[in-house]
Parts: structure tokens; C-alpha cells; sequence
């Protein structure tokens, strides 16, 4: 079942194509990492889930609800953290809480979360250090058990032991079926958690896979040390990509098929001879 | 959007009694010379007939203002003074009640909210209508306890009159001002076209009242509309003033109502 469906999907500002005809659909349970560099159309998406941004074309449907028609319906069942937390300079943790608690008339576990995420409620957000900031916007984001969690790079800036914890937070929430939205450029965090990933390049998806499937891509990185005199232009094929030289080899880059270049490898003296997957890093930056 | 309401009046509060405690001060002030002013009405009034008539028609003094508190108080206070605070007091709010809000980015915790925009807006809305109400009733309604420690007199329905009229002025002020917040994602764009727009209606009532040729342009003024002398002193408001003031209070909190809900919100 599909919790978010997004079809043909652009916004531009003037000129710009900040998001040009993205197609997704994310499911039940599933955590999603939508994966860009800067300026890829990431938060643009994010801010058009959440309304924020008005789409010039196309159609969002969360919970099977329209995006904008439906959007208070939907915030409803709808947590949101942003990377760059900001509330209110003069409210304690409490305060914010207690609001919320007001504006979506239900009580909340943030208060156990926040003790979970050793958060003092009573200080000021203004008070507050960035770590503990981006605690908060976690525990408000988290507060109301949410059935879709969207979190534009939840991990920016925030010291390995947080990264770690918010991680441990989101398999957990995983396991009891949220469904996750999560925007990043942090290759390591996506790969750890999410299990499927959509890479955006300058507006547009290019590629929509799992985790396993894109690491399956029979993408490979050989690096190759040879006894003698070799010949560069011998691996000049075209799935290889020759990505260094070394003082008595290279490291080539190859798609699809090994076995031209294996055989290429067989004409020539080896004196040593590494061939691995290709990691979710050099595999994003296929894409770049 | 009660909780909304609740929040802003409670974060406000500070802002508010300071406003209403300025305003409070400076009325005291006025009738405490009251008494001193009226001894030397006679001398005063001849003095002021010397005045150009333009110039006592541009800053809104009325030759009968001395003899009475109500007169004196409508050219000293309600005049000049209260219009400043009361824009300053609502436009310091409208400008940071939506534009603020994108401006520091604290919008996105209200709009991730299950609250539509249009709830938002309104909240944010009927909050500077309420600081308004209570702007009003205090700085206007003051008078009463304060003029009795005087032995002084007022007539209690130019008075509910008056602030009538004062509400309808100021609400018109901050609608005026929640339509550029809706309009615009910075404080400073909101406080800068604000003021540009009354300081130019500010010009154009004076220019209108020093010039004969150009009398009309009185027309293109709130502050023509707006008359403390004529409610105060003649318990009279034009139904113009209602007109105008209403219509501009209905039609810019609209727009800002549409603007906002319609509009993109990128912090």
C-alpha cells in the first residue's frame, strides 16, 4: 500500500526548474532516503509534501489525500522535522509542547521522549545548544506517534553520538511501521537506514532503487598492479571508466558486465588484483 | 486557532502593557495640565486666532479645544500621539505575525500543524484585534478615573464615540499591515512600505488642508477620516469614516486571508 504517491510533480521558481517531473511512490513501513546533493530539489519536494510550496503541476497523494486539498487532514497523521530546527526563542520545550498538545487536541509522548533523548523541557529554545535544538524538533516531530515522518536531513550538524541515536530511534520506528520520508546527502546514513532510496539530480529522479538493488548494479571498482609494461588504452571500453593511474597500475571503474575487462586483464603479467562492489558513495556519484 | 490566540496575547503581554501604561502616563499628563490651560483659555484662543486657518485645519485644532477636557484631550492625545502608538504597537505585531514568522522560519512548526492557513491567518488576526480592543478600551477609558482626581467632568458618550472611531482607525492601520505580512516573507519590507504609505497620507491630509487648489487630495487621506476634534468635542463622526474605514478593514483582510493561503512559503 502506498502511503505517499507523487506523479509528475514540477515546481519551478521563474526560471529555475527547482523540480521537474518527479514520479515516486513510497510504502507502508518503508524508510525512503531521497538522496541529492545541495540544491537538487530535495527540500523543494518536502515543502510541496507538506504544502508549503504550491506545485505548478502534477499530483500528491498522502494517505491516498490530496496534498493541498486535504493538507490539514493529512498533517494530522503527519510528523516533520527540518535540519535546521527553529521555534520559538522564548519557549521552554514545555511550552512548545503544551502547544502543540492545544493545536492538534491530543496528548503526546514528547515529554517521554524528551527524557529519552536526555532533553530538559524547561530551558528556553533560545538557550538550547543546536544538538538539543534538533532533540527538540525530533521529539515534537515524533510527540504525536505520526504514521508518516518526514525529515528534510535530520542528521545535519549533529555530533556521531546523536547521528547514532537518531538512527537507533528510526529502525525502531521502523519496526513498529511508520513510514519514513528522508531527505540527505549523507551516503553512510542512507544506506544504514533507509531501504530504498530516490537520487535527485538538478529537479529530476534519476533513479528510484533499493539499497540492495543499487549496490547490485554490478557496479565494480578494480584496481589493478601490473608486473610490467602495460598499455593504458587497452581498458579504454566503453562500460570502463579509468578512474587513477597508480605508479604500476589503476583503478578502473566498471559497469555491467566484468568479463571484457577480465579478459583484457588475462593478456598482461598481474602482480596484484583487488576487485569490490562499488560503495553507495561511488555509486551516487555515477549519477554526477 | 484559540490556542493560537491565547499563545500570541500571552507572548505579547509585555508589549502591550507598556503600550497601554505609555498611553496611560501621557493622558495623565495632559489632564494634569488641563486645569492650567483652561485659566488662560481666553489668552490662548486669541493667540490661536492669529494662527492661519489652513494650518489649524492641517493638525486637527479646534479653536473650542481649550475649553473643554474633551477638546484639549482630542488635540494633545488622540490627535497625534495615539495614532503613533496604536501603529506602532499593531504594525510592530502585523509585520512579525506572518512575515516575521517566515523571516525567523518558525512558520514551519505552525504549517507542519494539522491548522489550515486560512485558521492561521485568522488566529494571527483576531489576536491584533484583541490587542487593539484592549489598546483602546484602556487608553481611551482611562480618562474617566483619571479626570475625577482633577473634579473634572466628561461627557461619557463623545467618549464610546471617539473610540469607535479609534477602532475603526486602527483596525484599519493593522489590516492594512497583515495584508503586506501575508504579502511579503520580511519584517523590515512590512514596517517600510507600512510607514511609507501613512507617512504619504499623513502629507497629502496637511498638503490638502494648506492648499486650497489641492483640497481634494484630503480625500486620499486616513488621517481625514480619522477626526478626534469632530467625535470628542461634537460627538459626531461622518458615515464616511465608516465607510471608508470599513471598507478598507473588509477588503485588505481578505486579500491577506487569500494571499496567505494561496501563496508559496519557502523559509
Amino acid at each position: 500500500m502506498n502511503i505517499l504517491e507523487i506523479q509528475n510533480l514540477k515546481k519551478y521558481f521563474d526560471k529555475i526548474r527547482a523540480v521537474d517531473d518527479i514520479f515516486l511512490n513510497v510504502e507502508k513501513g518503508e524508510i525512503f532516503g531521497f538522496l541529492g546533493p545541495n540544491g537538487a530539489g530535495k527540500t523543494t519536494t518536502i515543502r510541496c509534501l507538506l504544502n508549503f510550496l504550491k506545485p505548478d503541476s502534477g499530483v500528491i497523494k498522502i494517505f491516498g489525500l490530496d496534498s493541498q486539498k486535504d493538507s490539514t487532514q493529512i498533517k494530522e497523521k503527519v510528523g516533520y522535522l527540518s535540519g535546521d530546527v527553529k521555534l520559538y526563542d522564548s519557549w521552554t520545550a514545555n511550552d512548545h509542547i503544551s502547544f502543540l498538545e492545544s493545536i492538534r487536541k491530543k496528548k503526546s509522548i514528547c515529554q517521554n521522549l524528551a527524557k529519552k533523548l536526555n532533553l530538559n523541557p524547561q530551558i528556553k529554545f533560545k538557550a538550547l545548544s543546536s544538538g538539543n535544538r534538533q532533540k527538540l524538533g525530533l521529539v515534537l516531530a515524533l510527540g504525536f506517534e505520526p504514521e508518516l515522518l518526514i525529515m528534510d536531513e535530520p542528521t545535519l550538524g549533529l555530533d556521531p553520538l546523536l547521528q547514532n541515536r537518531i538512527y537507533i530511534i528510526l529502525e525502531d520506528l521502523r519496526k513498529r511501521g511508520t513510514t519514513i520520508f528522508l531527505s540527505s546527502h549523507n551516503l553512510a546514513e542512507v544506506d544504514r537506514i533507509c531501504d530504498r532510496v530516490g537520487i535527485i539530480k538538478d529537479g529530476k529522479l534519476v533513479a528510484t532503487e533499493s539499497i540492495q538493488g543499487l549496490k547490485e548494479k554490478r557496479m565494480h571498482v578494480v584496481e589493478v598492479q601490473f608486473s610490467g609494461i602495460f598499455n593504458k588504452a587497452d581498458f579504454y571500453l566503453d562500460n570502463l571508466e579509468i578512474r587513477q593511474e597508480l605508479p604500476d597500475g589503476l583503478i578502473i571503474g566498471a559497469r555491467g558486465d566484468i568479463n571484457p575487462l577480465i579478459r583484457r586483464l588475462g593478456q598482461y603479467n598481474l602482480k596484484d588484483l583487488k576487485i569490490s562492489h562499488a560503495t553507495l558513495e561511488e555509486i551516487f556519484l555515477e549519477y554526477y | 486557532m484559540w490556542t493560537l490566540i491565547w499563545r500570541t496575547i500571552k507572548d505579547r503581554r509585555i508589549i502591550i502593557s507598556v503600550y497601554v501604561a505609555a498611553s496611560i502616563a501621557l493622558l495623565w499628563m495632559y489632564v494634569a495640565f488641563f486645569p492650567a490651560i483652561k485659566d488662560q483659555s481666553a489668552n490662548l484662543e486669541q493667540l490661536l486666532q492669529s494662527y492661519p486657518e489652513s494650518m489649524m485645519k492641517a493638525f486637527n485644532f479646534d479653536i473650542k479645544s481649550l475649553n473643554t477636557l474633551e477638546g484639549f484631550i482630542a488635540t494633545e492625545q488622540f490627535s497625534f500621539v495615539w495614532p503613533l502608538l496604536v501603529i506602532f504597537m499593531l504594525l510592530g505585531y502585523s509585520g512579525s505575525a506572518i512575515a516575521g514568522e517566515i523571516e525567523k522560519g518558525t512558520i514551519e512548526i505552525l504549517l507542519s500543524q494539522p491548522l489550515s492557513r486560512l485558521k492561521l491567518y485568522f488566529g494571527r488576526y483576531l489576536s491584533g484585534l484583541l490587542m487593539l480592543v484592549l489598546f483602546t478600551i484602556f487608553s481611551i477609558f482611562a480618562i474617566f478615573p483619571i479626570a475625577s482626581l482633577y473634579d473634572i467632568s466628561l461627557k461619557t458618550s463623545h467618549f464610546l464615540n471617539f473610540s469607535i472611531l479609534a477602532f475603526l482607525f486602527g483596525l484599519s492601520i493593522f489590516s492594512i499591515g497583515m495584508f503586506l505580512s501575508s504579502v511579503f516573507s520580511d519584517r523590515g519590507k512590512v514596517f517600510f512600505i507600512a510607514g511609507l504609505f501613512l507617512v504619504l497620507m499623513y502629507v497629502l491630509n496637511i498638503i490638502a488642508a494648506i492648499r486650497e487648489s489641492l483640497t481634494d487630495l484630503k480625500y486620499a487621506s486616513f488621517f481625514f477620516y480619522f477626526n478626534p476634534s469632530l467625535a470628542l468635542i461634537y460627538n459626531k463622526i461622518d458615515d464616511y469614516s465608516y465607510v471608508v474605514f470599513l471598507s478598507v478593514i473588509v477588503v485588505f483582510t481578505l486579500l491577506g486571508a487569500i494571499i496567505f493561503s494561496k501563496r508559496d512559503i519557502a523559509v
